[in-house]
This record gives structure tokens, sequence and C-alpha cells, in this order.
């Protein structure tokens, strides 16, 4: 029987995923953009994390970006913040600036 | 008078987060008073500095740190100083004058605070904006950060930095940089073997999407069946993602043509494209376009021909979708 040469058995799993990175697959923050009737959009965001709370955030959004917003309860995908207009980079540079995700965690969808 | 409404309103909004901090100051409180006494010399800007960094606290579920407040306020304040300075001026002194004009009535008290602000403190008045365009210069300087990272995050066609040219550190006494001999490194190989393109970066050439208005409110993407055979995609697959990602509903045509609710551009749908071709398309390791889509137990499998590579791809899920039309029809129809 041949012997595996150079097998330091260590703690670390070598099949385990990797935890190392910072943008676990799981819990991405989705920014959606909609069409309304006519020029206006709508942007929702899904998936902020549970330690957040969105009623506070919500309040930091619609006064930050001028804009109406509002928290909508999804079976699936929990709260969810809407605001009014194309909100999407002043999210993402919100978010990252304050530290509430990483910049891996945004996905932003839509054209 | 809208600019005398606001002050009124901003006065009730912030007057009761100032009273409940005034008897526990943190340190980040009394440092940033410190600062203000230093820049204003007049003490009732404290409390209102003091304020915002109270409710800055409670906003965020986060311990705030003492330079949070300080970039948050001139993010807040910033689109208002540009239209109408006056209003943005009061705010900040209506606030530092509240203990004075407790006393007076509400209408009088903006009166007065108008007075005040015109006339009395010019000083006050100059050392408010120095501060902030510090403050500004910093934030401004960051969102330029955050923009460039940006563009390379979603760039999808990223190029390797380039060594200026072969070998350039021959002449002088600097060491090679890792980049000018990875650089080397593939020169010589496409030297030796000009048949095989090493690291060659061929670019995935795709039409642009042809996009009609059908109406007011559709439009048609025309040549949807050659951009799909174009991907090696099957056209549900890419309908799927356009949909779902664009948030609207559609369908294919009898002529082949891709139907989708709400009004598009050209350049919108060359995004979507984009994203489409960057997830399921290129080879997640080595960015070649020659990549076959499979699908095992309700897993999909990005396989790469140029470099054997296989990796999950996410199936494409729609997410949440708010409801954008009236409810009232809904219910009904």
């Amino acid at each position: 029987m041949a012997t595996i040469q150079n097998f330091v058995p260590s703690r670390l799993d070598p099949f385990a995923n990797d935890q190392s990175e910072d943008a676990p697959g799981g819990n991405y923050i989705h920014i959606r953009i909609q069409q309304r009737n006519g020029r206006k959009t709508l942007t929702t965001v899904q998936g902020v994390g549970e330690e957040f709370d969105k009623k506070k955030l919500v309040k930091a959004f619609k006064k930050e970006f001028a804009c109406n917003g509002t928290i909508v309860e999804h079976p699936e995908y929990g709260e969810v913040i809407q605001l009014q207009g194309d909100q999407r980079n002043s999210i993402c540079e919100f978010l990252v600036k304050f530290d509430l995700a990483k910049k891996e965690q945004l996905k932003v969808h839509g054209f | 008078m809208q600019s005398l409404d606001l002050s009124l309103k901003k006065k009730k909004k912030k007057k009761k987060p100032a009273l409940d901090l005034e008897d526990g100051a943190s340190p980040a409180v009394d440092e940033l008073t410190d600062k203000t006494e230093a820049l204003s010399l007049n003490e009732e800007a404290a409390p209102a500095d003091a304020d915002l960094t109270g409710k800055k606290k409670k906003k965020k579920s986060k311990s705030a740190s003492e330079e949070a407040p300080a970039e948050e306020e001139p993010v807040a304040e910033e689109p208002l100083e540009e239209i109408d300075t006056s209003i943005k001026k009061k705010k900040k002194k209506s606030k530092a004058l509240d203990e004075e004009l407790d006393a007076e009535a509400a209408v009088a008290a903006a009166e007065a605070a108008e007075n005040d602000m015109f006339g009395d403190d010019a000083p006050a008045d100059d050392t408010g904006d120095l501060d902030l365009s510090g403050k500004k210069k910093k934030k401004k300087k960051k969102a330029a950060e955050a923009g460039e990272e940006e563009d390379d995050v979603f760039a999808s066609e990223e190029k390797a930095p380039v060594a200026a040219g072969a070998e350039t550190w021959l002449g002088s006494d600097r060491d090679y940089t890792y980049p000018e001999l990875l650089q080397r490194v593939f020169d010589i190989m496409r030297a030796k073997n000009p048949t095989v393109a090493v690291g060659e970066k061929r670019r995935f050439v795709m039409k642009p999407p042809q996009v009609l208005r059908i109406g007011a409110k559709k439009c048609a993407l025309v040549n949807f069946v050659e951009i799909c055979s174009l991907m090696r995609r099957t056209q549900d697959h890419v309908l799927l993602f356009i949909l779902s990602e664009l948030g609207t509903t559609g369908s294919m045509d009898g002529n082949n043509h891709l139907i989708v609710k709400g009004r598009f551009q050209q350049k919108q749908m060359e995004t979507v494209l984009r994203h489409y071709i960057r997830e399921y398309v290129t080879c997640h390791t080595c960015k070649s376009p020659e990549t076959n889509l499979t699908k095992e137990n309700r897993l999909s499998f990005l396989q790469c021909e140029t470099c054997g590579s296989t990796c999950s791809v996410a199936a494409i899920k729609a997410g949440f979708q708010a409801i954008t039309t009236k409810r009232a029809a809904m219910r009904t129809g």
C-alpha cells in the first residue's frame, strides 16, 4: 500500500466551504428596479440582514435620498424595502458606507 | 414661506433628542462639542451636533463611531446647499438657537431666527460653512473611490494590468515586479509557440440587441433568437433571465421576437444581456465564452470547453416583485 506523502491531517477540512470569504452565498442583498407607469420607477431592496431595523433604515433612506419608501412584508423574502425612483446606486453607496453590507454582497439587478 | 415652514418642522423634530441627550453626554459627544466650540465659538451649536450623534446611534444599530455622524451630516445637507443656502443655514442656526427661542411663540421664533441669521451671526455662519466644506471634501473623495471600485467590480471584461514593456528593469537598478515577470513569461510563451494563444484575450463579440417599441408600453427584441444562438443558450433560459432581471412579463411572438412589457432602450437591454453573459456564458475561471450550461439534478453547471473547469451557477430566481398596478384593479380582475 502506498502511503500518501506529505499528508498532514489538520483541523481544516479541505472540502468544506470557504469560510474566509466574506461574501456568503446565501445572504445577498438584491437591489432591483421595476418600471411603473411612464418614467416612474420603484427600487426594492431584498435581503437586508435581520440585525438591522428596517424601519429605521427606511427612515434614513428616505431622508438621504429624498424619496418616499415603505417596508413590505413578504412570506418568502421577509421584509423588503421599497423606495420610489431609481435609488440603486445610492443604496449601494449607503450600505457600503455604513458597513451594513459588503460590496460583494450587493447584487444590483435590472437595466 | 416654504423656508419658514421647514425651519419650524426641523425644530420640532430636533428638539426632542437634544433634550434627551443633554444629561448623559458620551465621550464622542464631548469631543464633538470641543471641536465645534473651537470652530464656531458659540456654545449653543454643541447640543445641536450632539443630538445628531444621538440620532445616528439610534438609527443604526451599530456603535456610531465619531466620524459616522460627521460624514452623515454633509450628505444630508448637500443637495439642499446648492439650491438654497438660506434654508440650510437656518436649519443649523435655528437648532442652535433653540434654547433662546423656547420662550417665544413659534412663528415669532422662526422670524427671530431669520433675523439673527442674516443680521448678527455672520461670523458664526462663516465657520459653519468652513467646516462643512472640509467634511464635504472627505465625503467626495470617498464617493469617488467607491465609484472606481464599483467600476472594477462591474467591468465585465477587465484587462490584466500590462507592464510598460518587456524587461524595463534591465537598464536600472530596481527589482523586477511581479506583473513584469508575468508579462515576460507570457511574451516568451507566445513567441515560442505561436499557434497556441496563451492568455490571449479574445473578445466575446455580441450582436447588439435590436429593440423596437411596440405601442406605448411594450418593447420587442427583434434579434432575440440570434442572440441566443450566439451565446449558445436556450431561449427559455435567456427569456427567463431577462424577464426576472427586468421585473416584467413578456413572451415570444409569432416572428420569434421577444415582447417585453415596459419601455426599454437598447442600452438597457445591453446591460441586462451583459449581466447574463457574465453570469451564465463566460467561464468564471478563464473568462472564455465557450461554455456549456448543463443541468444535473436541479443544479445548473457551467462547463468550460477551453479550460475544462466546471462551476455551479445560481438558478434564475425572480425575487421580490412589488405591486405596481392598481390594487383595486387586481382585486376585481
